[in-house]
């Protein structure tokens, strides 16, 4: 029978409310800061209108040498940081799945990094990582290993901040993963196993490719939160020493709210939304690539 | 009849959902507001005829019962004043609401408030650099007039007793190079919470080691040496590094007596110059006697290695004095000692000019009344009673009062270095924050931790930054 017209537009006289909400407060944010890439404006000069220049912004990046060395940071950054906490991830919820006395307090231990803020993650490793009164220092130094200067020094500071980002989220990753891996069908595990399947051979044969979505999923969005991840940073090393930890949602930050220049923000935030979405279109892809075969 | 109680059911859960969502939400930011008051404006406060006390002094009490927000930052100055405000409100009936915030939400803050047709803060506390930048956006009340004006200036303010290059720095435009005094310039703000640059040491270790006062830099580092093999576990001199205005404020401090500067009189880089390079030659020097990840300590961590007894000297900012002698922060209280920082070998000295200031915001609703907030803030006998706990002042007369000196000896010091102070220490144009976080900051840690050799590094940042000068129309 063919539904009357109020009936068809039942819906979205309910969902009206959100989308005008969406609207106002997502939708319209997102699209001023795009638009705002293609104007030069100063938060020094608010009371003035901002002036089209059109795409010198994005010209004035490409030429930058600063941009291109954020760019390739962030792209290290969240490639080492998706793939280790994945990893890691996946270890410790294989260590953990079995129903064992007491391993819901293990769980509940490994999840607290994760429900701590971070900012309050950031002050915690700062301090661990002080070359003069710092944790790591001090255990190095028991074991007769020599003090390192892990946030001043180029060449570990990116590292430094690499692994503090990963003890903070691998949790959330390990979560994940764990309720994919409960949720493997109990029957095909008996049945790898009666067909003499190794523990080795029911993970890479049964397990995993039971649990491709939820990796898919997860690797979505540990990847979107990287590349989006400043705090940490902004605590640790604010971007250095030098450039090394300038990452591009730092240079996000430093050029709105230190070189108050609105529009140049804006025109590396798209440039960072591209970059998202080119990323996450090709893990989808291969996602796709995975399902058919 | 079930459907369309749901219906209806769901119909009043959009719009409640609806309304809440459109409801008035409170302000949030990390705002500490100390009294709710409502404000009255101006127009309701001033009465027409002032009342003078009856022996013709000036009356303090013309905007009573007003409110006015003071958006200020975090530091000594305004901790230390805080609990003098009552006295404030009880002369003048105004009440006075601090906005705390850091530093850099302060700018951010401040500028945006700028922009607003009516402000939410009636005085503004400001870092002397960011003065130029806030008059560009036509954010600063002229102060001339008011103080012009009898029936609202303090006859007992005494302006010429604020340090000349605290009182240039702190509020001239549109002068020479406008940030300096000149002909054109007006007066937009008043210096609380400027400071000047000294040297502080551990006495104690000098006179275990019989070291002479350090006066000149080859004087620093041969001290330092000393110190550092002869002491365990101690280092030589603290120094910020970090990139951005970190180094770039040790830079400045330690190179503009060896003659760096940012900019020649035509306003062309001349970070490559050899005063700069000479800077970031001792700096580098330096470290060989600092402690480990010196090569980018920030503001706290430099403190904190002089304060914990890590470090035996610091060159910076004044309000080491109030710092090493809080004991909570301090393991040195009694052991420091203070002296004039080292000149070069022609013995060229230039200390800093910088630190705070306070103005009026021009969409104030509350200018007179805040102006009589600034008088008060300055005024000797405010300034005094601050000076009485460590907290440097600006002013001459208390700098040479005996029972400041008496309380704080070390003032003695400020007071020299005070007199080499130069309000263009550092140029005080809008374009400085981007080119110290973005250029010469970084440049300056790079050369701190060994990834670029001094003279490249300058030379890599002069082409940027000229054409941020010519951009600026600096440069024609």
């Amino acid at each position: 029978m063919k539904k009357s017209i109020s009936k068809r537009l039942f819906p979205y006289v309910f969902s009206t409310p959100t989308i005008i909400l969406m609207t106002i407060f997502m939708g319209f944010p997102i699209l001023y800061g795009l638009i705002l890439g293609f104007y030069r404006w100063s938060l020094a000069d608010l009371k003035n209108a901002p002036v089209f220049v059109g795409l010198q912004n994005f010209n004035a990046l490409f030429q930058n040498p600063q941009f291109w060395s954020s760019m390739k940071t962030t792209i290290i950054f969240v490639v080492s940081v998706v793939f280790v906490q994945l990893f890691l991830g996946l270890v410790i919820a294989l260590l953990l799945e079995k129903n064992l006395p007491g391993i819901r307090f293990f769980r509940s231990i490994f999840m607290l990094p994760v429900m701590i803020s971070p900012v309050v993650v950031g002050v915690i490793w700062k301090y661990i990582y002080d070359a003069n009164f710092g944790m790591l220092n001090y255990l190095l130094g028991l074991i007769g290993v020599p003090p390192g200067t892990w946030l001043s020094n180029e060449g570990t500071a990116l590292l430094s901040v690499i692994i503090t980002e990963i003890w903070q989220w691998t949790p959330f990753v390990f979560l994940i993963l764990l309720s994919g891996l409960q949720s493997v069908p109990g029957d095909l595990m008996e049945a790898a196993v009666v067909d003499g399947a190794s523990y080795f051979q029911t993970l890479i044969h049964v397990k995993l490719p039971c649990m491709k979505n939820i990796m898919h999923l997860v690797l979505t969005l540990r990847m979107i939160e990287s590349m989006r991840s400043m705090v940490v940073i902004f605590i640790m090393t604010n971007g250095g020493p030098g450039i090394s930890t300038m990452t591009l949602p730092m240079a996000i930050y430093k050029n709105a709210f230190v070189n108050q220049d609105l529009g140049s923000a804006s025109a590396t935030a798209i440039i960072l939304m591209i970059l998202l979405v080119l990323l996450t279109v090709f893990v989808k892809g291969g996602k796709e690539e995975d399902d058919k075969h | 009849m079930k459907k369309m109680h749901q219906r209806k059911l769901a119909l009043g859960l959009g719009v409640i959902l609806l309304l809440g969502s459109t409801g008035c939400s409170q302000q949030e930011g990390s705002t500490e507001k100390t009294q709710v008051q409502e404000l009255k404006t101006e127009k309701e406060q001033v009465t027409e005829t002032i009342t003078a006390d009856g022996e013709g002094g000036f009356d303090w009490k013309q905007f009573d019962g007003s409110t006015i927000v003071a958006s200020v930052p975090n530091n000594v100055h305004w901790n230390s004043v805080k609990e003098y405000i009552p006295e404030f409100t009880e002369l003048t009936g105004i009440k006075v609401e601090l906005d705390v915030l850091a530093n850099n939400n302060l700018h951010d803050k401040q500028l945006l408030e700028f922009s607003k047709p009516v402000s939410d803060f009636d005085v503004v506390a400001y870092i002397v650099t960011w003065k130029s930048e806030y008059n560009r956006a036509g954010g600063l009340e002229v102060l001339d007039p008011y103080f012009e004006d009898p029936s609202i200036a303090n006859p007992e303010y005494d302006i010429a007793d604020i340090a000349p290059a605290f009182f240039e720095l702190a509020g001239k435009v549109d002068g020479i190079k406008d940030y300096l005094d000149g002909p054109d310039a007006k007066l937009v703000g008043l210096p609380f919470g400027t400071e000047t640059s000294i040297m502080a040491y551990r006495k104690d270790l000098f006179e275990k080691y019989d070291i002479k006062v350090p006066e000149t830099y080859g004087d620093v580092i041969e001290a330092a040496r000393v110190i550092h093999e002869k002491e365990p576990n101690m280092y030589g001199l603290s120094m910020r590094t970090s990139s951005g205005a970190d180094s770039c404020h040790t830079w400045f401090t330690l190179g503009k007596s060896l003659g760096a500067e940012m900019f020649d009189d035509n306003w062309e880089p001349a970070f490559d110059n050899e005063g700069s390079l000479a800077t970031l030659d001792f700096m580098k020097e330096m470290l060989v006697y600092s402690p480990l990840g010196a090569e980018s300590f920030d503001l706290g961590a430099s403190d904190n290695a002089f304060l914990q007894g890590l470090t035996a000297m610091i060159i910076d900012r004044d309000k080491l004095i109030g710092l090493s002698r809080d004991t909570e922060k301090s393991k040195v209280a009694d052991s420091v000692g203070f002296a004039l920082q080292p000149k070069a070998d022609d013995g060229s000295l230039e200390t800093e000019a910088g630190g705070f200031a306070v103005g009026i915001p021009v969409n104030s609703q509350n200018k007179k009344a805040a102006f009589l907030f600034l008088q008060w803030l300055t005024s000797k006998e405010t300034e005094k009673a601050l000076a009485l706990k460590a907290v440097t002042p600006a002013r001459i007369s208390t700098l040479n009062d005996p029972d400041v000196l008496e309380a704080y000896p070390a003032f003695e010091v400020v007071k020299e270095a005070v007199s080499y102070a130069n309000p263009d220490w550092r140029p005080g144009i809008p374009e400085i924050t981007k080119i110290q976080s973005q250029f010469l900051g970084v440049a300056i840690n790079q050369v701190m931790t060994g990834a670029k050799d001094a003279e490249t590094a300058m030379k890599e940042i002069v082409e940027p930054v000229r054409e941020i000068m010519v951009e600026g129309g600096y440069i024609k």
